[in-house]
């Protein structure tokens, strides 16, 4: 290989070569194919050192779960969609008059019929994942007769350029909406009328420069997908709610502001309306720009909002209940369970005043750090028992707990719903480790690796957040130190 | 097959050959969330055609066949986004072309490659280690070595050619 030409392929794989240098190398590559087989096997190799140097090999169970995932999702779809055939070619039988030829279905001016005959063509003609179609101009609708009300509704509609997926309901009574995944790519414009009676569009975005992020549209919803800084796609908000699940960073941002995501991923809402934009974090930490005249940064944690304003400005973060965030999303709940995704651990505050906790009954102060109770004269009433002034409903908790003078203490989850008792027995006067997981109903704790027996209050009432207690009978003395926390979101 | 047992043979396939794809993906692609995303496109398509897959067949080259004309799909889709070919897929096609004698053969490059990086000289070791594992263009490895950004470039260069050689010789021997 010449030196110009190794001057020039050098350039192009730093990523700086010129439209002109470019072209002389093809010239090149075209009539020496010695330089050709150099050229291609270097470009091999430098791809090769990436792999190998990035340690992009390491990532090997996120990849496998996000494959398997994937297919997953998409046999979900197909499942759907063959429920959805199975469903279209019973009703047309039902709509095909008895001459034997089969009539035109119609055509109503509502927007949802609009979209009758493509759908039953498309679902006909057997594809499945993206349902590519048009609907056709109006001229076909012949007059209203027939067979739109065998089949039913359709309620939903999102369209990307000429790929849409679609919902159906029948009008026997079926309710249950259903929704199908859809293949989202660079320059889709996606949005989910208002007022429509799906919930929302589950889309597993195809383009893995989105990390094989999940998203929920919400009704009204609108987004764009395109390009974004660096080659990398882009996301925009541009009006409604969306709920985002993602593995890794992607671009996302809204007319207002900017996101900046941690790399190994986060849970979060943002709402886009024309005066603010909203983010609310479930899990990891994720950073909100303000655009506009201030340009303001801030960062939003577990169960934590920022909101940009129009003026550029930004409020918060204001901490909300975990529950309030899944509670306000309109969806069903995801074809796949998603998985729990942990914020980061963090101590739980011994300070002097016990600013972070509520006491219940005994004395309790602060001491080297450590959370101690006591009821010197014994009294049933003095009888040890505190509690975070925080509610907490999925985390996991870890600490040392000693309880003196007594061989009876108990930790309580979420108010007194969970609780687990008999923590002392033989024990009486050592340190123990403690490890509390509570993630929806399934609730647990380990005492020194071993597990303790859970007492539920056996009630139906749902999962919600309380405070997490601790308590010693009568005379006990109950320390606690090294307290840390984490809470998880999904 | 029922979908459950269908499941459990795609793990199994997703479990064994999905580095070996991965790396061969990102060696056509260059891009690393392209790579994952192609992948994940192969396995689908693998799923949904496990049943005329013969299992006693070898799975790991018909999975690089599915691989292969997905990767020639994107470079073509490129060129025709692109409007001409430019010099990355026209690159890359060659190799392709390569592929269809020799594919499968990726994870004996790597394994190959790591063999040869430990016997480079440190000068040149800490050259892949800054602009591959540091990911800095010659600009800035410039500044760092107190060199100009051009003889960085075809110090790379260099470095790259011995390793080539050195994969080449290494595959032969083997496969000798």
């Amino acid at each position: 290989m010449n030196e110009r030409r190794a001057q020039i392929l050098a350039a192009f794989l730093d990523g700086v070569a010129t439209e002109a240098e470019c072209g002389e190398l093809l010239e090149a590559i075209r009539h020496d194919p010695d330089f050709a087989q150099a050229a291609a096997a270097e470009l091999e190799v430098h791809r090769l050192l990436g792999w190998q140097e990035r340690g992009l090999a390491g990532e090997a169970e996120t990849s496998v779960a996000t494959i398997l995932y994937r297919v997953k999702a998409s046999q979900d779809t197909e499942a759907f969609l063959g429920k959805v055939k199975e469903k279209v070619r019973r009703e047309q039988v039902r709509a095909t008059p008895a001459r034997g030829k089969r009539r035109r279905l119609d055509r109503s001016p509502r927007a949802s019929a609009a979209w009758l005959v493509p759908l039953a063509a498309a679902v006909l003609a057997g594809v499945t994942l993206a349902i590519a179609f048009r609907p056709q101009p109006a001229r076909e609708a012949p007059a209203a007769q027939t067979g739109q009300a065998h089949l039913g509704e359709i309620v939903f509609v999102a369209a990307a350029q000429e790929r849409h997926a679609v919902l159906v309901r029948a009008q026997s009574g079926a309710q249950v909406p259903l929704a199908v995944g859809m293949a989202i790519r660079e320059g889709d414009r996606i949005e989910t009328p208002a007022g429509s009676n799906a919930a929302a569009l589950r889309a597993v975005l195809a383009s893995a420069r989105f990390g094989g992020a999940h998203l929920d549209l919400s009704d009204g919803t609108r987004v764009q997908v395109s390009h974004g800084p660096a080659g990398a796609a882009k996301l925009e908000l541009l009006q409604g709610l969306v709920f985002v699940n993602t593995r890794s960073s992607l671009a996302i941002g809204s007319p207002m502001a900017e996101l900046s995501l941690p790399a190994d991923g986060a849970q979060f809402e943002l709402r886009a309306s024309h005066d603010e934009t909203r983010l609310r974090v479930a899990a990891g930490v994720v950073g909100l720009r303000a655009l506009g005249s201030a340009g303001q940064s801030g960062r939003a944690g577990a169960f934590e909002q920022l909101t940009a304003l129009r003026d550029g400005s930004l409020a918060g973060p204001e901490a909300f209940p975990a529950e309030e965030l899944w509670a306000g999303r309109s969806t069903k709940p995801p074809m796949v369970a998603r998985e729990w995704i942990a914020g980061p651990w963090q101590a739980l505050p011994v300070t002097a005043g016990l600013a972070e906790w509520n006491v219940l009954r005994g004395h309790w102060h602060a001491e080297n750090g450590m959370l101690v109770g006591e009821n010197p004269d014994g009294s049933h009433e003095g009888r040890p028992h505190i509690e975070t002034r925080a509610s907490y409903r999925d985390f996991e908790l870890t600490c040392e707990m000693r309880i003196e003078h007594e061989r009876y203490g108990e930790i309580f989850v979420r108010g007194e719903d969970w609780s687990f008792e008999n923590l002392v027995g033989e024990n009486m006067g050592r340190w123990r480790k403690v490890r509390v997981l509570a993630q929806d109903t399934k609730v647990q704790c380990w005492i020194d690796g071993e597990p303790a027996q859970v007492e539920w209050d056996g009630s139906r009432k749902p999962v919600k957040a309380g405070p997490i207690g601790f308590y010693g009978r009568l005379k006990a003395r109950v320390s606690l130190r090294d307290l840390r926390l984490r809470t998880f979101g999904r | 097959m029922s979908d459950a047992s269908r499941m459990l043979l795609l793990e199994r396939l997703v479990r064994a050959h999905q580095a070996a794809l991965r790396a061969y993906a990102f060696a056509r692609l260059g891009q690393a969330e392209a790579a994952e995303d192609l992948v994940q496109e192969v396995f689908l398509d693998a799923y949904r055609n496990l049943d005329v897959f013969d299992s006693k067949r070898e799975a790991l080259p018909w999975l690089m066949g599915i691989a292969r004309n997905k990767l020639h799909e994107y470079w073509r889709r490129t060129k025709v986004r692109e409007g001409r070919p430019g010099l990355e897929a026209v690159l890359t096609e060659r190799l392709l072309a390569r592929d269809e004698r020799d594919a499968g053969l990726i994870e004996e490059r790597l394994h190959a490659l790591r063999a040869c990086l430990e016997g480079l000289p440190e000068k040149a070791r800490e050259l892949v280690r800054l602009g591959y594992r540091e990911g800095l263009d010659s600009n800035q490895m410039a500044q760092r070595l107190e060199r100009s950004a051009e003889a960085v470039r075809i110090a790379l260069h260099r470095v790259r050619k011995q390793l080539r050689e050195c994969i080449q010789a290494r595959l032969k021997e083997r496969t000798a």
